[in-house]
């Protein structure tokens, strides 16, 4: 409710029309009761009425000055009325009007009629002469007027700045300023009253009793106009009292009774509805009820901020329920969904208060007690009684509860209202499963190591194992032997670690990619690398003959994850192959310069013109047999050299019918009486090493003659195609027996028991592996008693390699 | 007058094959020299010229191999040379060392003749007429 501008002027309207009916009341009563007939009416009434007014003008003077914050703030816009300094400025002038200007009123009052006397004690000669008595009479009149002006303005201005002092707080209270509300005293304020209201009349009284009973007064009762008079003056004393107090109590009623009713109110309100926050006392008086209003006011505040911090707190509860709930449901169901059995027990008895999905499908039936399933109570039992007595979690890893489930069981005690357990079962059996698997994999792995193991050591050949890296790491006793036992409990080496050991057999060192290990890796199978093997600078050389692979995982496609290399020690053979040859060497130096010198002599002598027969045919025999020595040497030198596969060939372009006919004319002499037919063209010609082609030919041809009767004729046939050329060697003598046919080619199969009677019994060995070498082949067909055929076929262009 | 008979050195670490070639060839109308290594050899031809030179290939401190090295550095090819040898590969070593002929132990005695007159013959030198 917004202070209106007019209402200071309505306020001053009302003020006047009391102000100025008092007054004439006022004037009317002095003048009856101290002035009377003495002093002419208008002269009295006329001071008194210029008295009255002067000093009416001064109250309103005052009271405007008193009101210019009022006026100020009333001035101001709405929205301007807020400022805080305008808002106290005019509270406080609100407040403290009723108190300074109600005595200024009383004051003014007082001594306004104390001028009138003086007045007219000086203009007047009746009222100088009765000024006796009427000084004492008007001090007494005016301490009256001026009590009874106190009692009704104090009330009176309270009550009409009330609703503006109202208006005022509750503005300070929307702009948030704080203003004095305590500092008068209801109880002094009342008590003045009261003190006012009961001596203004008695004043009054005094001044009328004073005026009339005084010896010397001019006002004496001496006849019945004289009581007329008296009748007069308490009528109008009457009429005065009875409009003036009954107005001061009820204002002063008012202002008591208004605000404590407002209070009352509101309280009364906010019982009925504690909801009500909205709607302040107004403060009307800086006094006590000033206070109750306020705290009336403090306290809607304080509701309503209680009120606000409630409703906050419900809705934070709500939102806290809410996800409590949101919560709740999703752990209930992850519990009901987890692949992890749960059940929740209540104790002493482990029945069951609580079971999701896992732990319903894992059991056997529906359950209501632990008990109900034997083989888990009797696992879990114990670890129910160790979780109670112990109060913390306890566990079995890997336990049998079903025939074909394995569990880990874990039990969580759970301090609830009663106190209960938590039992989970995770599944383990997969895991259990492939670990005994895995360990019986990894015990038969073992033991077909070891079956392996065995073996290896077992070798006589050196064993050795690298991992893909290079790192032999595997290695059998063999192989540790060839070590030595300088390091016996180094058990691994790098590749690396053996290229200083080993050589090539000519005696140069082996780079590392040649190492048989290195190739496999690189995924070569080596097949007999032969090295020469020196573990140290100073040991005996020994030659290995080195087969590797490369160890691949399982399936042909897959990396290489190792190699295996084989040694096996050949220095034994080596030796005896290098004495063998030696002899070789040494038959053909050692052997054949004798034999030269004997055949020399021999031939020399025979030479000789004159010389017995007898000694003639000693020398022609020794001439021979130094030749079949020869033969026998140079068969044995050829027999070796094919073993050791170092038979030299020539590669000549080789005129067939010219060996043939050399070759046939030497046999023919060889054998007498023998014949050879040749049916070769003349320009046959072949690859090959002539002389190794003729040594076939002789030994064909010595074959066919021994076993011919004398005096047969052998015949050598030409045949074959572009590629390939074919000669056949073809007697009529006694064949091969079928059952030594087999055996025709084997070396020193001889004599009496083989085909060739003479010789070493190596001829025909030699030379069917003369041409084996050659490219070709040497084969026959015979019958007994009906001859026999050797067939020899050689590739025109000779041997590819 | 110098003897118009061709003269033939034979290197030849045996004595016995030594003397016997000798025989022979001094029967068939030459000169001959032995020496029984290539040492003594180059000692002799520094003394008297040959004609011929029969080379045994393995012998005691100097071999065939490095007398012919030797041979050919002081002499050039004027002196022909036949190996005669019991090594299996004779022909092989006989090139390896420019031989003019080879022919290996034991040898007929006509090829080993045949052999002589053939390579003199190269040369240009005959044989005398046996005695």
């Amino acid at each position: 409710m917004a202070i209106p501008s007019s209402y200071l002027a309505r306020m001053l309207a009302l003020f006047q029309l009391l102000e100025h009916g008092f007054g004439a009341l006022v004037i009317f009563a002095y003048w009856q009761l101290l002035i009377g007939s003495t002093v002419p009416a208008s002269t009295a009434l006329g001071v008194a009425l210029a008295v009255h007014l002067l000093l009416s003008g001064t109250r309103i003077a005052f009271l405007l000055y008193l009101l210019r914050p009022v006026r100020r703030w009333l001035s101001l816009t709405t929205a301007e009325r807020g400022a805080p300094e305008a808002l106290l400025a005019a509270s406080q002038s609100a407040f403290d009007l009723p108190y300074r200007y109600a005595f200024w009123h009383a004051v003014t009052w007082g001594i306004g009629y104390l001028l009138v006397t003086l007045a007219l004690t000086l203009t007047s000669s009746a009222a100088g002469a009765m000024a006796a008595t009427l000084w004492p009479a008007t001090i007494f009149f005016g301490v009256g007027l001026g009590l009874g002006a106190y009692a009704l303005n104090f009330p009176l201005w309270g009550f009409l700045l009330a609703p503006l002092a109202g208006e005022l707080s509750l503005d300070r209270r929307r702009a948030g300023v704080t203003a004095k509300t305590t500092g008068r005293s209801l109880r002094r304020r009342s008590l003045t009253l009261g003190l006012a209201l009961a001596f203004a009349p008695l004043a009054w009284v005094s001044s009328a009793v004073y005026v009339l009973a005084a010896p010397d007064s001019a006002r004496v009762v001496q006849d019945a106009a004289g009581v007329t008079d008296y009748l007069v003056i308490f009528a109008a004393f009457s009429v005065v009292v009875l409009a003036w107090a009954p107005l001061c109590a009820g204002l002063l009623a008012g202002t008591i009774a208004t605000p404590v009713v407002r209070v009352t109110q509101r309280l009364d309100q906010l019982r009925r509805a504690p909801d009500a926050h909205e709607g302040y006392v107004p403060i009307s008086f800086q006094d006590e009820l000033g206070v109750l209003a306020s705290a009336t006011n403090d306290l809607i505040d304080e509701l309503g901020a209680r009120a606000a911090r409630i409703t906050k707190h419900e809705q934070e509860r709500d939102g806290l329920l809410r996800r409590l709930e949101r919560e709740r449901s999703l752990l209930q169901h992850l519990i009901q969904n987890l692949p992890v059995a749960v059940a929740l027990l209540d104790r002493p008895v482990a029945s069951i208060a609580l079971e999701n999905k896992a732990f319903a499908s894992a059991a056997p039936g529906r359950l209501r007690r632990l008990q109900d399933w034997p083989e888990l109570a009797r696992v879990a039992g114990p670890v129910l009684a160790q979780v109670s007595t112990r109060g913390a979690a306890a566990s079995i890893r890997g336990t049998r509860i079903r025939a074909d489930l394995y569990v880990d069981l874990i039990c969580v005690p759970f301090a609830g209202e009663q106190p209960q357990d938590l039992l989970l079962l995770v599944d383990v059996t997969q895991q259990i499963q492939s670990h005994e698997e895995v360990q019986e994999m990894a015990l038969s792995a073992a033991q077909r190591a070891s079956e392996l193991r065995s073996v290896m050591d077992h070798l006589v050949e050196a064993v050795l194992v690298c991992d893909a890296d290079g790192q032999v790491n595997l290695a059998n006793e063999s192989f540790l032997r060839m070590m030595g036992d300088r390091e016996p409990s180094q058990l691994s080496w790098p590749i690396e670690a053996f290229i200083p050991m080993v050589q090539h057999p000519d005696g140069r060192p082996i780079p590392r990619e040649q190492m048989p290990l290195v190739r496999a890796l690189g995924g070569t199978v080596v097949r007999h690398q032969e090295v020469i093997w020196r573990r140290t600078p100073t040991d005996i050389p020994r030659h290995l003959m080195i087969s590797a692979a490369p160890i691949r995982g399982e399936g042909t496609a897959t990396p290489i994850v190792g190699a295996v290399a084989v040694a096996h020690d050949v220095t034994d053979e080596r030796e005896l192959e290098f004495v063998k040859r030696q002899f070789v060497r040494t038959a053909a130096h050692e052997l054949k310069t004798p034999v030269a010198v004997m055949k020399a002599h021999a031939q020399h002598l025979l030479k000789a013109q004159t010389l017995p027969e007898r000694l003639r045919n000693g020398l022609a025999a020794i001439d021979r047999g130094a030749d079949r020595i020869d033969r026998i040497v140079r068969n044995l030198i050829d027999v070796m050299q094919i073993q050791f596969g170092r038979l030299a060939l020539a590669h000549e372009q080789v005129k067939l019918r010219a060996v043939l006919e050399e070759v046939a004319e030497r046999a023919c002499a060889r054998w007498p009486g023998g014949r050879v037919h040749l049916e070769v063209p003349p320009d046959a010609t072949v690859t090959a090493d002539p002389r190794r082609l003729a040594q076939v030919l002789e030994v064909l041809l010595d074959n066919a003659f021994e076993h011919s009767a004398e005096g047969q004729e052998v015949l050598i046939g030409c045949g074959g195609d572009e590629h390939t050329i074919q000669l056949s060697v073809s007697d009529h003598g006694s064949g091969i027996p079928a059952g030594k046919q087999p055996f025709i080619f084997r070396p020193f199969y001889r004599a009496n028991q083989g085909y060739e009677e003479t010789g070493l019994g190596v001829g025909l060995y030699i030379a069917r592996e003369i041409m084996v070498r050659h490219g070709g082949t040497l084969t026959f067909s015979s019958e007994e008693e009906r001859g026999t055929t050797f067939t020899l076929r050689l590739p025109v262009g000779g041997h590819a390699s | 007058m110098t003897d118009p008979r061709p003269r033939v050195l034979i290197v030849e670490d045996d004595p016995d094959l030594s003397s016997v070639l000798g025989l022979i060839l001094q029967d068939a109308g030459y000169r001959t020299m032995e020496a029984a290594n290539g040492a003594r050899a180059l000692q002799q031809l520094e003394q008297e010229r040959v004609e011929l030179i029969l080379l045994d290939m393995s012998m005691p401190v100097m071999n065939g191999w490095e007398f012919a090295r030797c041979l050919h550095d002081r002499y050039g090819r004027q002196i022909p040379v036949i190996v005669v040898t019991a090594a299996e590969n004779a022909r092989r070593w006989a090139e390896e060392v420019s031989a003019d002929g080879c022919v290996p132990k034991p040898f007929d005695l006509e090829d080993l003749l045949a052999s002589v007159r053939s390579v003199l013959a190269s040369r240009g030198q005959e044989a005398a007429p046996n005695p």
